[in-house]
């Protein structure tokens, strides 16, 4: 066991912009790897994990301005010294967005991509391949173009790619959430039994991290805390706090909810037929949502809910059934894309909340100050993205419409800040519909669930009772 | 699929190797634009129908041929009036629609155009994507350029998703459906463009730094994994060779 | 260890070339295959090929519009159909990014975007005119004529407002020219 990577007083801060100022992000990180340790770090969102791990790969400073100060030291070399190109098989990351790093149309040419760099020879690079496609379980996608891949396909294409250029650090971003517990464990436990030495960066804290020997740290305030120089209580409540563990006993969170016996979203025998899918088509027998009311949609990966959703609120023509959605404007719904860059396209966040309303002074200077925005006249598309995240809510909350449809909108954003915005887009009597394959998130805020499976409603339940359905239910789907 | 040429078959130009298919592809318009008879184009055209049959099916092999009508409707009533030389084949009311010339060069054009048109769509129907860059490559396309090709083709059709999505998204935000279809589409459609194109400009540096992570910008001399699968080259390289020469002699017979 | 590039020019790096060019080309096919607009119920489409071109050419500069032109609409025509013509849309579009990168280069003022329409258009229309007219007649070739300056006009007229307001929402782009 020796030491690798050695973080000594890592500062780093991101380049302010008129009138958008970014905090002192990380204050003085201190970080030993040893060789063959397997380091967590819990984080909630934006608190430097991605930006931790983007240094670590000497891409901060070269890719983003900023001060940077402190140490990172690979075997005892500076790792600033090194160009990114040079580190294939000294340290290798799978990023949190699968799509970032895929960029060949097929899977086994992507895991041959590195080893093409290196020079090494077909036949090596052939046997490489085929063994990190066996390592995986993946060896039936091996010439399947890799966008037809699903959500935790794509992150095992990618460790793939990892285990082929076999580095002496693998970082690891946000991975388990998308893969289903048992390929998860199997992959940690692999890891661990090569003795890889492995950071991984997540924003919850997971069972699966109490189940192998690993050191725990939590990023908070810019600096690490070690959860072993931790009391347990304390680790607890900690985690609470920062959102790492959803603790759903404080029901204060939810807005309280005023609902009307009047259905504002009837649907019934509803047929849709997706344009390129031959695996189900969508039917729903029953669905209802009242005014005033926060319901949550929950199924796993390709179940089917965003569809759901994307029908309710007339970006998809149903075939035929019953589906009524009464509102007092010509557009009575909000769809809230995960993604909160969809419709950003002005210069300022002013702009952005004015956009096709006459708004007075007072509203903005309100509305930014209600949803923590920056400074007016900042560009969106410089800001973090939890604020842009909470900027598209704002957006849509000066909108004034009736109902408010969030896809997995949770993504990228601390629990405070969800909490938040369900209470503010909530205003007293608005409809929410949340789509989530989070069980413990739709509980939060919601008493009623409806659980999606391949098109269908599977069950219409309470959600105190979320604790005795099956959690496998939850797992991803598979995809052909 | 947007991002596929290919149409499934398992005919002998699908199983042909592809840099004989482009050599073949690039001799057939070269030959196309030599003074050849009427007859002998006529021939040429005739072996490029029944070959584009035979490796597609009838319906799709004349697919092309669809496609370009308009143009050569274009074509049967622009050339005649340029070309009166030669015996008159047709006078209405005193006249001259249509003379042997007007009817030759008519033909030609015709014949030509339908027969390139015709090659290229049997090329790529039969010739993957990845094959085809794999060709370029093979006759001394850059590396970098097929790379960028290459990466360029996996964006293609994510960027048609993301596009329909921030249309989707622009489209809830306008409450004004009062205003006529075109202007209404193009009111939407600038900030929907803006939307796309900040988006995609965005992804710029974080796809720089995916490649530099895995090893471009190295000076090590790369190594390439995909190769161009060939069978039984010499059979193909011979029958490719006597095709030509027919091709050669069929022209030649004027 | 090689020597390191500097932070502050990331725009010479091989792999952010390699990277904005195959967004762009991108872009450009998606522009020219996937966004029209009808203009009439009789008239038909424009694509936005052009368009793409023109933000191209003023956003990141002649050779990366002249490449990522190129490309990107000639593969738009291998999807479409038009395999043949693609090598000649090639250098009909990636010329016509390459005059309007390299007029709009230093600045953009009235005479710039009126000599960069009027170069563009003579280029890119008048390509196409030789070659077509070398393929099916040189009567025949002048009933692009008028659809092909109708591009170009969509492209300056909607080109150059996205490329200001592009700059304006995500100002980082002025430092991606190369």
């Amino acid at each position: 066991m020796q030491e690798i990577l050695k973080i000594e007083n890592l500062k780093y801060q991101y380049p302010s912009y008129p009138g958008l100022d970014f905090p002192q992000l990380l204050n003085g990180i201190d970080l030993t790897v040893n060789t063959g340790e397997f380091i967590v770090i819990l984080g909630k969102p934006e608190t430097g994990k991605t930006t931790l791990l983007k240094i670590i790969l000497s891409l901060i400073p070269r890719y983003t301005n900023g001060t940077l100060s402190g140490q990172v030291d690979y075997r005892g070399m500076p790792v600033d010294k090194y160009n990114p190109y040079e580190l294939i098989e000294k340290i290798g990351a799978v990023f949190q967005d699968p799509d970032e790093q895929i960029f060949t149309t097929s899977c086994d040419t992507e895991i041959a991509f590195a080893l093409e760099s290196l020079g090494i020879g077909r036949k090596e690079m052939t046997h490489r391949v085929n063994q990190s496609l066996e390592v995986l379980k993946i060896n039936h996608l091996w010439n399947r173009n890799p966008a037809t891949l699903s959500g935790g396909e794509k992150k095992k294409l990618l460790l793939a790619c990892l285990y082929a250029a076999n580095p002496q650090i693998w970082l690891l971003d946000e991975i388990i959430d998308e893969l289903d517990p048992g390929s998860a464990l199997e992959i940690v436990q692999n890891l661990i039994s090569e003795k890889r030495t492995v950071i991984l960066f997540s924003s919850k804290m997971l069972d699966i991290f109490n189940d192998i020997s690993c050191k725990i740290s939590i990023l908070k305030d810019g600096k690490l805390l070690e959860a072993n120089k931790m009391n347990h209580k304390d680790l607890i409540s900690l985690m609470i706090r920062e959102g790492l563990i959803i603790d759903n006993k404080q029901k204060s969170v939810r807005p309280e909810q005023k609902i009307d016996s009047e259905p504002i979203v009837v649907i019934e025998k509803l047929k849709y037929r997706y344009p390129d899918n031959n695996l189900f088509n969508m039917y729903i027998d029953n669905f209802q949502i009242n005014r005033g009311e926060i319901v949550s949609l929950a199924g796993k990966n390709g179940s089917g809910k965003s569809t759901l959703g994307k029908l309710i609120a007339g970006l998809k023509e149903k075939e035929s059934g019953v589906l009524s959605v009464k509102g007092k404007n010509y557009l009575s719904c909000a769809y809230l894309f995960q993604n909160p860059d969809y419709q950003i396209f002005l210069p300022t966040v002013e702009e952005e909340l004015s956009f096709g309303l006459k708004l007075k002074d007072i509203e903005i200077e309100d509305t930014i100050d209600k949803f923590k925005l920056p400074n007016r006249n900042v560009p969106p598309s410089l800001m973090s993205y939890g604020t842009r995240k909470r900027l598209q809510a704002a957006v849509y909350y000066l909108m004034d419409r009736d109902i408010y449809i969030l896809d997995e909108a949770d993504a990228g954003l601390s629990l405070k800040d969800f909490d938040m915005l369900i209470n503010l887009l909530y205003n007293n009597n608005r409809s929410i519909l949340i789509i989530s394959h989070n069980l413990k998130l739709c509980a939060r805020y919601s008493n009623r669930v409806y659980l999606i499976d391949s098109g269908k409603i599977v069950k219409e339940t309470d959600t105190d009772l979320h604790n005795t359905l099956d959690t496998h239910f939850m797992t991803e789907s598979r995809n052909p | 699929m947007i991002s596929s040429t290919f149409i499934q078959g398992n005919s002998i130009l699908h199983k042909a190797d592809p840099r004989l298919k482009a050599i073949i592809l690039l001799s057939i318009v070269v030959i196309f634009f030599l003074p050849l008879s009427i007859s002998a184009m006529l021939i040429l055209f005739t072996g490029l129908i029944l070959l584009g049959i035979n490796s597609l099916g009838l319906l799709k092999a004349l697919q092309p041929v669809k496609m370009i009508l308009p143009i050569l409707i274009f074509v049967i009533i622009l050339t005649p009036p340029f070309f009166k030389g030669g015996e008159t084949i047709l006078i209405i009311k005193n006249t001259t629609i249509l003379t042997s010339e007007g009817l030759f060069q008519t033909l030609r054009l015709i014949l030509r155009f339908t027969g390139i048109t015709v090659s290229f769509y049997i090329f790529f129907s039969t010739t993957s994507i990845s094959s085809f860059v794999l060709t370029l490559e093979w006759f001394k396309l850059p590396y970098k350029a097929a790379l960028i090709i290459t990466i360029a083709l996996r964006y293609i059709p994510s960027m048609i998703i993301i596009y329909n999505n921030i249309k989707d998204a622009h489209s809830l935000r306008s409450a004004d459906n009062s205003k006529k279809y075109f202007w209404k589409k193009l009111n939407t459609v600038f900030p929907t463009l803006v939307s796309v194109l900040i988006h995609s400009i965005k992804s710029i540096p974080t796809l720089s730094m995916a490649l530099e992570l895995r090893g471009i910008g190295c000076s090590t001399k790369r190594t390439q994994f995909n190769l161009i699968k060939s069978n039984k080259m010499i059979l193909q390289i011979t029958v490719s060779g006597v095709i030509l020469l027919l091709i050669i002699l069929v022209a030649l017979y004027t | 260890m090689s020597d390191k590039e500097n932070n502050s020019s990331i725009n010479n790096l091989p792999a952010f070339k390699i990277a904005s060019l195959a967004i762009l080309i991108a872009v450009t096919t998606v522009f020219t295959y996937i966004i029209r607009i009808p203009i009439a119920p009789t008239r038909g489409y424009i694509n936005f090929g052009d368009v793409a071109i023109f933000f191209t050419a003023i956003t990141f500069g002649p050779i990366t519009a002249f490449l990522a032109g190129g490309l990107g609409t000639a593969l738009a025509d291998l999807f479409a159909g038009y395999a043949q013509w693609a090598p000649i849309t090639f250098f009909a579009h990636g010329l016509q990014g390459l005059v309007v990168g390299l007029i709009l280069r230093k600045k953009i003022n009235i005479t710039g975007l009126i000599l960069s329409f009027l170069a563009a258009t003579i280029v890119m229309a008048g390509i196409y005119y030789i070659t077509a007219g070398f393929m099916y007649g040189f009567g025949p070739a002048l009933a692009e004529i008028p659809g092909n300056i109708l591009q170009n006009v969509a492209g300056i007229a909607v080109g150059v407002p996205l490329a200001a307001a592009v700059r304006k929402a995500y100002p980082p782009i002025l430092n991606y020219k190369w």
